[in-house]
């Protein structure tokens, strides 16, 4: 799960929206979905921001929309949501009663991961957009099994922690899928060639590579 | 005769529905008929539809073209008489089934008559290839169809009698199991077993003679001897046939056989096909297990009616069977027809890992909820053998579940939550500045924990 940088909003109307209802700590409107009028632009300033992948699992969601033609010089998303496999996901639970629309809160997430995820509590120490979350930090991966775990230099507790956060945000839901797609990386690399360009499951190449030495 | 191909324009999820049912290119029988099919999907995707279509299509085809002069194209009406109006819109929508007989049967209604809904149907017979002369079967094909309800008990009519239910154009050649007494097929092989066992006597008979006569000299009691032993080896008993080549293959796993020594001394001992233990003592049939049954039942009318050039519909031939049999069970039905073409519709990944990947046929639903078949192949590079991503004989089970069944994971969620911990064992144990007593400790929870694993850990 790599960190993401939610620090750029490209939609201005929503952004001041937001802002303003955070600073007169205002309910905000009840979360119906595709109905609300800044819908769009949150899941596409998402996107923007996670590069079309899941933020949890790091899979591709979304694989095309997010060239610049697309929104308009508000930074307003002018076309329809292309097609995708995510849904807009509230980390905490908890602040979708008030705080619905909160950008600190949302992110995409695919949609198995979100289902899975459910009401679960959370614990920031695992929140992608945390300016704290480092995850070569925080996570180690097995890359025979290519499974994330803790890392094991840490603290009993916040071992304890992370193990509970990967296993609620699906970390290694799709370790079959990331198993492949760096699976043939690393032999291309071992065969002394090129391999294809890394889009998903960067951190797990990432750490995959520092893993066997490769950089 | 086979079919290749299936179109069916609209009917219930099917629309605009093709299915080519031939080998691809690249392959040894490139553009023939598959001879096995096997149809997956979600429940409600319509594999089992699509059995019954088949079945009820191979069977007005079959019958109708082979009274019409099929070297141009011909048109026939069939009736409807079984009060099965579930197939009326498919036939009012439009279906065309192609045969490897260079045939292609056009299914519609015809436009004059007033009442859409009456019992008469046409049919409009074309050629594929002009060129091409169309073979009509002869008496071998039969149609057989299993459906996935079939009583195992003798509540149904026998095969002398008439069915219920969807009437068969011709009965003697086509048999739906559903309306049939699957042991009543016992029959045909009983009167071969007499027949063997008569031709049996009168040769025992000739040796005798000849060995009676005290001026025989001991080649030709020899001769004689190996005459009737190449007798019996050109024309097996049909009961040893049966319990040593097909049966008994399966039965010896639930330590059970075909009894095929028999005394003939009374009626009730060749009345129905007898099983006994491994060891020797007879097991009554109604004591038999429901999977057991199965597939002694099942097998009856494949070896008693021996189709040749037929088509077999299976709907679930997994049903009550353990694994094993299960990996097994499509080449144990296929070997008892010859030339013929099998469709099974199943749930079991299993049962799949006994295909080709060109003769799987994946049902799923589109986003409009109308059902298509996933291809294992980019169709844009063409249908070809080299072209194909999945290949279900070269995965474990595992990999069956995962790339032809979508399951996403390999086990329950919580293999992933120990896989974890295994992993951070495994790191601490590689830390140079563990003790060596740790070590051991943490070796000894990890041998543990990688047994419960199975040791799947790469």
């Amino acid at each position: 799960m790599r960190k993401i940088d939610k620090s750029i909003i490209l939609s201005k109307v929503y952004k001041a929206w937001e802002e303003a209802l955070e600073h007169k700590q205002e309910v905000h409107p009840k979360y119906n979905s595709s109905k609300f009028s800044f819908y769009k632009d949150i899941v596409m300033n998402l996107y923007y921001c996670q590069n079309g992948l899941c933020a949890y699992t790091e899979k591709a969601i979304l694989l095309s929309g997010l060239e610049a033609e697309n929104w308009s010089e508000e930074g307003r998303y002018i076309n329809s949501i292309p097609f995708h496999f995510g849904e807009l996901e509230h980390f905490d639970e908890s602040l979708k009663e008030n705080k619905a629309w909160l950008w600190d809160n949302l992110l995409m997430v695919e949609s198995k991961i979100n289902r899975k995820k459910s009401t679960k509590t959370v614990d920031t120490i695992l929140k992608p957009d945390n300016p704290e979350y480092d995850p070569f930090a925080l996570l180690a991966y097995n890359h025979e099994t290519h499974i994330f775990y803790p890392n094991p230099n840490l603290d009993e507790h916040s071992i304890e922690r992370i193990a509970e956060m990967i296993d609620t945000l699906g970390l290694n839901y799709v370790k079959d899928w990331r198993k492949q797609y760096i699976s043939e990386r690393i032999k291309a690399i071992d065969f002394g060639l090129e391999p294809e360009p890394v889009k998903e499951y960067v951190t797990a190449y990432e750490m995959t590579l520092r893993n066997l030495s490769f950089e | 005769m086979k079919v290749t191909a299936l179109y069916i324009k609209e009917f219930n999820q099917f629309k605009d529905f093709r299915l080519d049912l031939t080998y691809p290119e690249g392959h040894p029988k490139a553009g023939q008929a598959l001879e096995k099919v096997c149809l997956i999907g979600q429940s409600g995707t319509g594999k089992t539809s699509l059995i019954e279509i088949l079945y009820k299509a191979s069977n007005v085809t079959s019958v109708l073209a082979k009274s019409l002069n099929l070297h141009r194209s011909s048109k026939d009406t069939f009736h409807n008489d079984n009060n099965d109006n579930k197939f009326i819109e498919l036939f009012l929508n439009g279906l065309e089934v192609s045969f490897n007989n260079n045939l292609t049967a056009k299914f519609f209604k015809d436009n004059k008559s007033n009442n859409p809904f009456n019992d008469t149907f046409d049919v409009f017979f074309q050629e594929i290839e002009q060129e091409k002369e169309i073979t009509v079967d002869d008496n071998t094909f039969k149609l057989f169809l299993y459906p996935s309800e079939m009583e195992l008990s003798k509540s149904k009519k026998s095969l002398k009698e008439e069915p219920e239910g969807f009437k068969p154009i011709d009965k003697e050649r086509f048999f739906d199991f559903g309306n049939y007494d699957l042991q009543s097929s016992w029959t045909t092989i009983n009167q071969a077993i007499i027949k063997d066992r008569e031709v049996e006597i009168k040769k025992s008979l000739e040796i005798s003679k000849i060995l009676q006569n005290p001026n025989i000299s001991q080649e030709e009691v020899l001769k004689a001897r190996s005459e009737f032993l190449a007798w019996r080896k050109s024309s097996p008993n049909p009961l040893v046939d049966l319990a040593e080549n097909y049966l008994d293959k399966i039965l010896n796993r639930f330590n059970l056989k075909v009894k095929t020594e028999l005394d003939f001394e009374k009626t009730e001992d060749i009345k129905t096909i007898k099983i006994q233990t491994q060891q020797g003592k007879d097991i009554p049939f109604e004591e038999l297990s429901t999977g057991t049954k199965q597939v002694i039942l099942t097998a009856l009318p494949l070896y008693g009616l021996k189709p040749e050039k037929s088509i077999i519909l299976f709907d679930e031939p997994e049903r009550s069977l353990y694994p094993d049999i299960q990996t097994e069970i499509v080449n144990f039905y296929t070997s008892m027809a010859k030339d013929s073409q099998f469709f099974f519709a199943t749930h079991s990944p299993l049962v799949a890992s006994a295909f080709e990947p060109w003769e799987i046929v994946e049902l799923k639903f589109n986003d409009e909820g109308h059902v298509y078949q996933e291809l294992y192949y980019d169709p844009a590079k063409g249908r070809h053998v080299d072209n194909y991503t999945i290949y279900p004989q070269y995965l474990t089970w595992t990999g069956i579940l995962q790339k032809v069944f979508d399951l996403d994971q390999e086990g329950n969620g919580l293999r992933n939550r120990q896989l974890m911990r295994v992993a951070m064992l495994e790191a601490q144990l590689k830390n140079k500045e563990l003790g060596l007593e740790d070590k051991k400790e943490k070796f000894e929870e990890y041998k543990k924990l990688a047994t419960l694993l199975n040791w799947e850990l790469k």
